[in-house]
């Protein structure tokens, strides 16, 4: 039984260290799931020397699904930790186990590569703050006074089913570089004019 | 098993369920939200090619991306009433925006949720997270998974929908569906495409670039392959059936059978067999919805007569039919497909062959697939109107089916649908009433 301990602990250990260098989520070496397969070590082209503009409400959630991750990880290896009895091969248990630990690790990964390669927007200095830039709340008006609001984020963090849109889409493409009082064409077939009325920054 | 058929008996109702934002616009019979999942998973697969991404799992995402509205309706965004005076797009403070995203998003989790208590915990957990980075709510670099970029193309299947039903008008349409794009899409190969509708529909300058021609290939095939979402499906309308599914409607249906009860299937390519679930039916699109063996009196009375069996031919009789309908159908599917990519036009009608003639585990898998999906509606139709002839689809499935997964379903449909009658016909039988 140690014996088997021992060999489960050294293919975790081992996992965990490849994991580290697996630096590619290469659709052919991922599984159902997108996540990486185990053992897999290939160069990621895709991961490397990217920068990730992140606000810092943003980069603070990254950092707590991170911990929490963390806790989980632990948890998962001290409670459900299967007994490996014969062999591997035979038991299901086992790599429902690792499969589990597998989607952990894999997102912990991710969030790591963001948190590690993830740059604060800062907000511009004050003279530069009538200027929409990323980070920046945009206030909009319209003709007959309609008023709408985007906050420009980038990719990573938009959302806009919550009103933070992508720096580059259409519709932040077109605010990104405007002064308050300057006019904005949104859209592109059909037009939508608006008027910037206000900008604003986190800490302005 | 139970559950799993309890879990596709829920999603059936998306078939059912119209798309809100074209109800509040009035559109007659607009599209329904499964309709709207399966030309969606169409583009998902064909623009998911150019992208080098994980096919599969894309049009997993497209056809699950909406399976959350079963229990909570179809919610416009912003859980806004889209029937403005001026035909506009949201116009709110960006808090009121992440106030209603946020309620809107628990109330579709919760939904999901529900839906998802059928499936077993590694199904529930995989199509739960696809959901999270569909709604943006997992951090995810979108080149590898891919929930943001189903997401920027569902948007973009709705504006070309949207100008299906009002044209390329400002005054019919309003700025709704372009400003709805618009403010999503930011992955450069979704920009492109947009660029290619507004020179089709526009007359904008497009991107000069070598794949302008392949992506307006493309549109032009999910425009034709809109007429799937149209198409009653003719064996129903045949046997008068009311509102009965479109052909897209089963194509949704039968893809994701395919995935659901491929899992249990061992030693088949699951996304192979997806893209197979989705052209089968692909070749309708210029032949119609083809009901052979059957043939049609003209007499209402008459056709419905037809269904009572299933027809007894000779096997030289159903090989002279199948060569009729196979070239026909093969035709057809070449035509559509004639415009696609060299590789991409190879796939499909490769897949569709494959399908036809049952020639791969997967096509056999399919194949028992489509006779499933067919029988689950004849059964839920049969509960409106008891007279409905559907004895042919149980022959025709106990001849096509020897999958043990599928056999297993067949039971667990009998079970369920003709239990209570049979309770019935015992007790009868006991006291002797005829």
């Amino acid at each position: 039984m140690r014996k088997a301990k021992l060999k489960f602990e050294e293919a975790l250990l081992n996992y965990t260290e490849n994991f580290e260098k697996v630096k590619s989520l290469d659709r052919n070496l991922t599984n159902d799931f997108g996540f990486p397969k185990l053992n897999c070590k290939i160069e990621n082209e895709i991961m490397a020397e990217e920068k990730f503009y992140l606000t810092k409400e943003g980069l603070e959630k990254i950092k707590k699904e991170y911990e929490e991750l963390k806790v989980l990880r632990l948890k998962k290896i001290k409670e459900r930790r299967p007994e490996i009895l014969h062999s591997e091969d035979s038991n299901p248990e086992y790599f429902a186990f690792q499969e589990d630990l597998g989607l952990v690790d894999s997102k912990m990964a991710e969030l790591k590569h963001v948190i590690e390669h993830a740059e604060v927007i800062k907000p511009p200095p004050k003279e530069k703050q009538n200027i929409a830039q990323l980070g920046a709340l945009v206030t909009l008006e319209e003709k007959d006074g309609g008023i709408n609001e985007f906050m420009i984020v980038s990719s990573l963090e938009a959302n806009p089913n919550e009103g933070k849109i992508s720096n580059l889409s259409p519709v932040g493409k077109a605010i990104l570089g405007r002064k308050i009082g300057e006019e904005v064409l949104i859209t592109s077939p059909i037009k939508v004019v608006y008027k910037i009325k206000k900008i604003r920054y986190h800490s302005s | 098993m139970k559950n799993l058929l309890k879990f596709f008996l829920e999603v059936e109702k998306l078939k059912e369920m119209p798309r809100t934002g074209w109800v509040l616009r009035n559109i007659k019979n607009p599209e329904t939200v499964a309709e709207h999942a399966f030309r969606v998973a169409i583009l998902v697969w064909l623009l998911s090619e150019k992208k080098n991404l994980n096919i599969g799992r894309t049009i997993k995402i497209a056809l699950v991306h909406d399976c959350c509205k079963i229990y909570s309706g179809d919610l416009p965004h912003f859980l806004y009433h889209v029937h403005s005076p001026k035909m506009r797009w949201v116009r709110l403070s960006q808090q009121e925006k992440e106030k209603r995203g946020r309620k809107k998003f628990e109330l579709e989790r919760k939904s999901l949720l529900k839906l998802l208590k059928f499936l077993n915990p590694r199904l529930k957990k995989e199509i739960f997270s696809y959901w999270l980075t569909y709604e943006r709510r997992a951090i995810e670099k979108r080149t590898i998974r891919g929930g943001n970029f189903v997401e920027q193309v569902h948007r973009i299947e709705t504006l070309i929908q949207s100008i299906e039903y009002f044209g390329a008008n400002e005054k019919k349409a309003g700025t709704t569906w372009w400003e709805f794009t618009e403010e999503i899409v930011d992955d450069p190969l979704v920009l492109d495409f947009l660029k290619v509708i507004q020179k089709k529909f526009y007359g904008k300058e497009a991107i000069s670039d070598k794949d302008e021609k392949e992506l307006e290939n493309i549109l032009d095939f999910i425009l034709k392959i809109n007429k799937l979402k149209k198409m009653p499906r003719s064996i129903w309308v045949s046997m008068g059936v009311k509102n009965p599914e479109t052909v897209g409607g089963h194509i949704f249906t039968t893809a994701l059978m395919t995935w659901v009860l491929g899992l249990e299937r061992k030693g088949i390519d699951l996304e192979k067999s997806l893209k197979m679930a989705l052209c089968h039916e692909m070749p309708s699109v210029y032949t119609g919805d083809l009901i052979t063996p059957f043939i049609l009196p003209k007499g209402e009375k008459e056709k419905r007569k037809v269904f009572e069996k299933w027809p007894r031919l000779a096997k030289k009789e159903k090989k002279k039919i199948f060569f009729e309908d196979y070239q026909r159908e093969r035709k057809a599917i070449e035509r559509l497909t004639q415009k696609l990519e060299p590789t991409l036009k190879k796939e499909i009608v490769g897949l569709w062959d494959e399908y036809k003639k049952n020639l791969t585990p997967e096509a056999l898998f399919v194949n028992q697939i489509n006779v499933l999906a067919v029988l689950l509606e004849a059964l839920l139709y049969q509960r409106k109107d008891k007279n409905l002839p559907i004895g042919w689809i149980w022959e025709w499935a106990f001849e096509k089916c020897e999958c043990p997964t599928i056999l297993k379903f067949l039971e667990e449909l009998k079970e369920k649908f003709y239990k209570k009658s049979l309770i019935k016909k015992a007790f009868f039988k006991i006291f002797g009433i005829k």
